[in-house]
């Protein structure tokens, strides 16, 4: 158990001692500065956790509260904190990794803490509340104050003395006449910082309505996803970690889905002239995510081939280097005028909504209608396909069942809102089984093909040991394949047998 | 999660001292620590200023419903909590022999706890029991404090057997030299002697008048006098128990 009160901005120990009884006792007051940690898309705030890093005393310490209400687990650290691995091995980092998986830890928000341990003692000298009191000022992004300090007191129950624990929480606020309504540190402090906590999530999140047009409902769409492309593109410029890249480009790619797919809603000049443009920040960024795949994997393919003798470093070096020259292309697109001019004019066109001359054919439709249109028939177009495939169908025609299933599934969630929820929801996790066995399926195909392509690199030529293991991965990623594909049959006869095909068509309609 | 128990036969030998000081320099370097007070005494309790009682008593510790993390008190002191000792822990023998399995017992009631301790410290009370046998048989490591006297090694070599037989291979024997007093010209002599023993620990405990105000200050040396070199030497012993356990923070 646990409570957080206000202190009035003159407390002092002598005060609270009069308030508590001489029982009271605090310490000194150290001086910390204290950064809120979380990744870019709050995976730490969204799981109800908080971690910070702290410096007092040139000692630095990360301290994680995890919101169930136990008492914070603080780990002395040094140097660079910037991933899950980069934490000393603990329970904290696996808490922390099984959270953020491969984002990164960015600094949120920041204060300057002036902090002192307090407690309350009965006569028998046993500790019976103990405090925590802080006076914080938060920190804007430049360091500079902003806003005026927060004091506040957080009383930890200590068990068999709640009725005390009670007691002092009654005290204190008769004392202070404050409350427990006590500012959020970290909302304040990511606030001086231009952000919101939850400001951002990769996820599709739009509430449409059946009623409106086709056109008014793809252009919200659209206008979300170029929102999540903009919010990325510092991120992948800096280079913080891959999701950055990642997410950048899932949002270009339903981008592209959405204009192909959802044709005669958008003036038809606008998209011939943005799918090229969408096209080549696909290809510009291609390299550098196959790459990052590829490091990402590494840890999992060194386990595959049991490589304990670091045979696979070479190959990691090599990547390392082509990963840093991809990137470099990827940093000098975003910063080109080819991009900005891109995002401006993209941006001007889904704001303007009046088409000159005639309205494209499906404009005015209301979205229902076109979307269980859509749907409907991209899911018969896999299911065709799907089910044309033999046992040992060619890898090419399993990517395009796995294209098909992209489509679907980006229709799937631009859609989602206008369904029921317990009915829509069920097909987008299994189409999403699916096209995870396609997707490995299909990584495997490009690993390999990369592996080849590494190992005619001048910079291996020699490395027998590097070779060999090489070797070695791309037979066990062959036997991944084919574990996938065992996998894959069963898998596609549930999405698209009697039962699938019948789910679909209760939900969307035959969509002739 | 890794499990270390303080334990020996004799008492007076610095038991209780060790697991609160080893237990509060662990805690420093960020392992989340349970220090479980074992002993009906409930000195390492008072150390901690936790009160020595435990609601449910000696039954509770072998009641399968119940968690001992709801139980632990958080001390003053970051990452370092303390499951109290109570009284009727002097009958947790005749409670233990009650249960189906009696020496799996404790070492069941710790698996729940792995999830929020790195390391579970158990202050065990000074006698060979049914208690005992729990202990080792829980423990990944037994941390015996030796007197430099001739009794006293005589008695570890009545632990060695001891733990070998109810440890099962798994429990690591840690003996170290405690309360040495380098003015006795005894002591300095079997101090070696010990020494020679490879499986002693290489740090040795002096004996320290702070270590005995403990009792006055009611808490860890480390924590009030951190340059004391008993202190230090608390804070070595435990680093090297850390680089055998392979215990992180």
């Amino acid at each position: 158990m646990q409570a957080t009160l206000r202190l009035p901005k003159d407390w002092d120990v002598v005060s609270l001692r009069g308030a508590l009884g001489a029982g009271f006792d605090a310490d000194r007051p150290r001086t910390v500065r204290v950064f809120f940690l979380d990744t870019f898309d709050w995976r730490l705030a969204s799981s109800g956790g908080r971690l910070t890093d702290e410096t007092t005393h040139g000692a630095r310490s990360l301290r994680w509260v995890d919101g169930s209400g136990e008492a914070a687990h603080l780990l002395p650290v040094t140097g660079t904190v910037r991933f899950a691995r980069d934490i000393p091995e603990s329970v904290l980092r696996s808490r922390i990794e099984s959270l953020i998986e491969v984002r990164a830890l960015l600094p949120v928000g920041e204060c300057q803490v002036h902090r002192q341990g307090g407690r309350l003692r009965n006569s028998a000298g046993e500790t019976v509340v103990l405090l925590n009191l802080e006076t914080a000022t938060i920190l804007d992004g430049t360091g500079r104050a902003t806003g005026d300090p927060v004091s506040s007191a957080e009383v930890l129950a200590i068990p068999g003395f709640e009725a005390t624990f009670e007691d002092v929480i009654r005290r204190l606020d008769a004392l202070t006449g404050c409350g427990t309504a006590v500012p959020n540190l970290i909302e304040l402090a990511v606030i001086a910082r231009s952000r919101r906590i939850g400001d951002y999530s990769s996820k599709l999140e739009l509430q449409l309505d059946p009623s409106q047009s086709a056109d008014t409902a793809l252009r919200s769409i659209l206008r979300n996803l170029l929102n999540t492309l903009r919010a990325n593109v510092d991120g992948v410029i800096a280079d913080h970690d891959t999701e950055f890249l990642h997410d950048f480009r899932v949002a270009t790619r339903r981008t592209r889905a959405a204009l192909a797919q959802l044709k005669g809603v958008l003036p038809a000049e606008g998209v011939d002239r943005y799918l090229p443009e969408l096209r080549w920040l696909g290809s510009l960024t291609n390299p550098c995510r196959d790459l990052d795949v590829y490091l990402l994997e590494m840890e999992a393919f060194r386990s595959m081939i049991g490589d304990s003798a670091g045979s696979l470093a070479p190959l990691q070096r090599v990547i390392e280097k082509a990963r840093r020259d991809a990137f470099r292309e990827v940093r000098a697109g975003l910063r080109s005028a080819r991009f900005r001019r891109l995002l401006d004019s993209w941006q001007a066109f889904l704001d303007d909504p009046v088409p000159d001359g005639e309205p494209p054919p499906n404009a005015s439709r209301p979205v229902i209608e076109l979307s269980s249109q859509k749907i409907s028939k991209a899911f018969r177009r896999m299911r065709r396909h799907g089910m044309s495939l033999g046992e040992n169908a060619p890898l090419d025609a399993l990517h395009r069942l796995r294209i098909y299933g992209k489509k679907l599934r980006y229709l799937l969630e631009f859609f989602r809102s206008l369904y029921q929820e317990t009915e829509i929801e069920p097909l987008v996790e299994e189409l999403k089984a699916l096209q995870d066995i396609l997707g490995g399926i299909n990584d495997v195909r490009v690993q390999q093909r990369r592996l080849l392509e590494f190992a005619h690199l001048p910079a291996l030529a020699g490395r027998v040991e590097t070779l060999l293991a090489m070797g070695r991965l791309a037979g066990a990623l062959q036997q991944r394949q084919d574990r996938l594909r065992v996998e894959l049959e069963s898998t596609f006869s549930a999405f698209a047998g009697p039962d699938g095909r019948s789910r679909y068509k209760a939900l969307f309609g035959a969509g002739e | 999660m890794r499990t270390v128990a303080i334990w020996s036969i004799k008492g007076g030998v610095g038991k209780t001292a060790t697991a609160v000081n080893i237990a509060h320099a662990a805690a420093l370097g960020g392992t989340r620590t349970l220090l479980w007070d074992l002993d009906p005494q409930g000195a390492a309790s008072f150390y901690l200023r936790v009160p020595a009682r435990l609601e449910g008593g000696a039954r509770i510790l072998l009641d399968d419903a119940t968690d001992l993390g709801w139980h632990a008190r958080p001390t003053e002191f970051d990452n370092l909590s303390l499951l109290p000792a109570d009284f009727s822990f002097r009958r947790l023998d005749l409670e233990l022999d009650a249960t189906k399995k009696p020496r799996k017992q404790l070492a069941r009631r710790l698996e729940p706890l792995a999830a929020r301790y790195d390391l579970v410290i158990m202050d065990c009370p000074p006698s060979v029991s049914l208690v005992s046998e729990a202990v080792v048989r829980a423990a990944d490591a037994v941390l015996v404090p030796v007197i430099p006297s001739t009794l006293s090694m005589r008695t570890l070599e009545q632990i060695r057997g001891f733990v070998a037989e109810h440890g099962r291979g798994r429990a690591e024997l840690l003996p170290f030299l405690s309360m040495v007093d380098r003015r006795k010209w005894m002591h300095l002599d079997l101090c070696e002697r010990c020494l020679a023993d490879p499986s002693f620990l290489r740090t040795v405990i002096p004996s320290a008048s702070v270590v005995e105000r403990m009792g006055l200050t009611r808490t860890p040396v480390a924590a009030t006098l951190p340059s004391q070199p008993v202190a230090q030497a608390f804070a070595s012993l435990w680093q090297e128990i850390a680089a055998k356990l392979r215990v992180g923070p």
